[in-house]
């Protein structure tokens, strides 16, 4: 402290602390305490009809357990169980791709690779997600392709996936929105591997499965925590994906939380938000637990 | 033999470049073998295509009869110790140890067994559990060796794994390594570039430059009948007095230098008219009165002394600025010299060698 004092003044020091503290305030800690607050009251409309209490209740969080109407349960459960598997198979995807990019390849295929990788995420989210659905419309360009081949063209947007009964095209869509957000970190933790430490398994006659599984993996597992970590919240938290992609079945909880905003149910909306929020740090919280990593180990 | 390891014309090319060129060599079984040579000399190539990491472009290496080559390097009777010893940070001394055991599938308390034998040997007994951070730069050493000793290897390669110690520990571990190796009888193959290393330690030493071995043999040997230049200068330190042969004999030849006319022994069997170098080792040169000795020579002016302990290097140089070096041994007989002082020594003809300039000449 006094060190930094000494290097930045006085003054300095107070801007650091201080725009620390402003930015805890008032972008995490005041509209929390509002989304808390909006969450745990009914909206006026349904206090007005008689239909709720006006003060504390949970009245705004019972469409999600309600097993009559349950579009929202669904809704939830889809997302939720879908940014699962996304989260899964991103994590298998990338795997192989982090540990070639760093321990396998040579510096130029190391470029090529990255600006390959990169290149796509200089468009905007919103384009890219439109690229896919324009590739993947009836008579896009994958079907032309499947046309041509001879197969009956393929109904991205009406398949439903079994069991997490997302279609195909958010699927594609998600994957290849958050690919990278898996790959970075994983990448980063491998390159720190002493690449004897690989060679001193294979030499001590280790298969490359277990040369994974007791050197890379064990090394590389901050990585991995953290970039399932940022997939999974990305994803379940993704809105515009699913609102290019869905199509008429797949609607995304995100959707959800939005559509009780835009009927101006805040209170609805923010209930909404706050369980998502708190899925989320679970899965964040059991991720750390599973992998036996800290929170330190994540950030670096 | 048994387990000899034998080199049968390996050559390795990496692209346009040959890092080992025509190998042929046989080390025996039980030997302790050191290749000795400068950075990119193509030692650590060898040793890659012993333990199995690269395949040779050329030739085959065999074990016991049993070729090598196309051995993945987890399925080869070899172990490796890394320069920096590869230790696994994340796992215990004891799992480290283990962790070819665990490999090969032997259950964890036959494991454990083995592991505290091992602890015995490398003198670190009760350091199963100990995690590889709290080690010392020598206890991570022997632990690296008993990792490499758990499967009981038929030969153990070692990358310069002393390099990053102390001087005093590195003399140590010298010492115990040669002790493990009588102890377990393993080929023990080393590489290095620190010639004390490679002569203190092993039963025959290689060296090489440029992907080629210049000569193979006993330490006494190599430092006492270089049988090329690049021996001659590579190993310790020696005089260098380049010249033509103006005469042949007996196995003695006469070299006409910027110092004289130097005689020495002549095993390559050089010719009048020959390009030569004249190598004399520092410690072999005496302090001539002037005018006594009768051949080999050399008068020069004294440009300093170096104390060093045991010996006193004095640098000299002869009037067309040629360098020499004695080295005398501090056996409180040494008289001081002034800088400028006119200097005879000479050397008897059978402590001088002429060795042919082979790839020195230009250098």
């Amino acid at each position: 402290m006094r060190e930094a004092v000494k290097r930045f003044g006085t003054l300095g020091v107070a801007f650091i602390f201080g725009s620390v503290a402003v930015w805890a305030l008032l972008l995490i800690l005041i509209p929390h305490l509002m989304l808390i607050d909006y969450a745990f009251h009914a909206n006026p409309g349904a206090v007005k009809k008689g239909l709720a209490e006006a003060g504390f209740t949970v009245y705004s969080f019972l469409p999600l357990v309600d097993t009559q109407d349950d579009l929202a349960l669904r809704t939830f459960i889809r997302t939720l169980l879908t940014s699962g598997v996304i989260t899964v198979l991103a994590l298998v995807i990338c795997y192989p791709l982090a540990y070639y990019l760093a321990k396998v390849a040579t510096n130029k295929w190391l470029s090529i690779l990255m600006l390959c990788l990169l290149i796509p995420y200089w468009v905007n989210e919103v384009l890219r997600a439109y690229a896919w659905r324009t590739l993947m419309a009836k008579h896009g360009l994958v079907n032309q392709a499947f046309v041509g081949l001879g197969f009956q063209p393929f109904e991205f947007f009406n398949y439903e996936l079994p069991i997490i009964d997302s279609n195909v095209a958010l699927f594609v869509g998600l994957i290849y929105s958050y690919v990278l957000f898996m790959i970075f970190p994983m990448f980063n933790a491998m390159e720190s591997l002493d690449k004897n430490q690989v060679e001193a398994a294979r030499d001590l006659g280790a298969s490359w499965v277990r040369v994974h599984r007791r050197i890379v993996i064990p090394h590389a597992k901050p990585g991995i925590a953290s970039g399932c970590i940022v997939t999974f919240m990305l994803t379940a938290g993704s809105y515009i994906v699913p609102v290019l992609l869905g199509g008429k079945s797949s609607f995304w909880f995100t959707q959800a939380i939005e559509s009780q905003f835009s009927v101006l149910n805040w209170n609805g909306g923010s209930a909404y938000s706050l369980v998502l929020e708190l899925v989320c740090l679970v899965f964040v919280m059991f991720m750390m637990r599973a992998f036996r990593v800290t929170l330190r180990d994540i950030t670096r | 033999m048994g387990n000899d390891l034998v080199f049968n014309h390996v050559v390795k090319r990496f692209g346009d470049f040959t890092a080992v060129h025509d190998l042929n060599l046989t080390i025996q079984e039980g030997e302790f073998f050191s290749f000795l040579g400068p950075s990119g000399c193509g030692k650590t190539t060898i040793l890659r295509m012993v333990s199995g990491f690269i395949d040779p472009s050329e030739g085959s290496i065999s074990l016991g009869g049993q070729d090598l080559v196309g051995l993945g390097p987890n399925r080869r009777p070899t172990a490796l110790i890394f320069q920096n010893l590869a230790l696994f940070p994340l796992m215990s001394v004891a799992e480290n140890i283990g962790f070819a055991l665990e490999v090969r599938g032997v259950g964890k308390a036959a494991r454990l067994r083995k592991v505290e034998q091992l602890l015995d040997l490398i003198a670190l007994p009760g350091f199963a559990d100990r995690g590889i951070d709290e080690l010392s730069g020598g206890q991570k050493q022997r632990v690296a060796i008993a990792r490499a000793l758990a499967v009981e290897p038929k030969v153990l390669l070692l990358d310069e794994p002393l390099s990053a110690l102390d001087l005093k520990l590195r003399q140590h571990m010298r010492a115990e390594l040669r002790a493990i190796q009588k102890r377990t009888g393993i080929t023990f193959i080393y590489i290095t570039h620190d010639q004390g290393e490679a002569l203190a330690m092993s039963d025959r030493v290689a060296v090489m430059s440029q992907g080629h071995v210049e000569q193979v043999g006993v330490s006494s040997d190599i430092y006492n009948q270089p049988e090329t230049a690049f021996v001659a200068s590579f190993v310790g330190e020696n005089n260098l007095f380049a010249g033509r042969v103006v005469a042949a004999s007996d196995g003695v030849a006469q070299v006409e230098t910027s110092f004289g006319r130097l005689l020495g022994g002549n095993p390559r069997g050089l010719k009048q008219g020959d390009e030569a170098f004249v190598f004399v080792r520092p410690e072999r040169l005496r302090l001539a009165p002037s005018g006594e000795a009768d051949e080999n020579a050399l008068t020069s002016t004294v440009l300093g002394e170096v104390f060093e302990g045991i010996t006193v290097n004095i640098s000299l140089a002869n009037p067309k600025g040629r360098p020499i070096i004695v080295t005398m041994s501090n056996d409180g007989a040494v008289p001081s010299f002034a800088t400028g002082a006119l200097l005879s020594t000479y050397f008897g003809r059978d402590h001088a060698t002429v060795l042919p300039q082979g790839s020195l000449a230009r250098a």
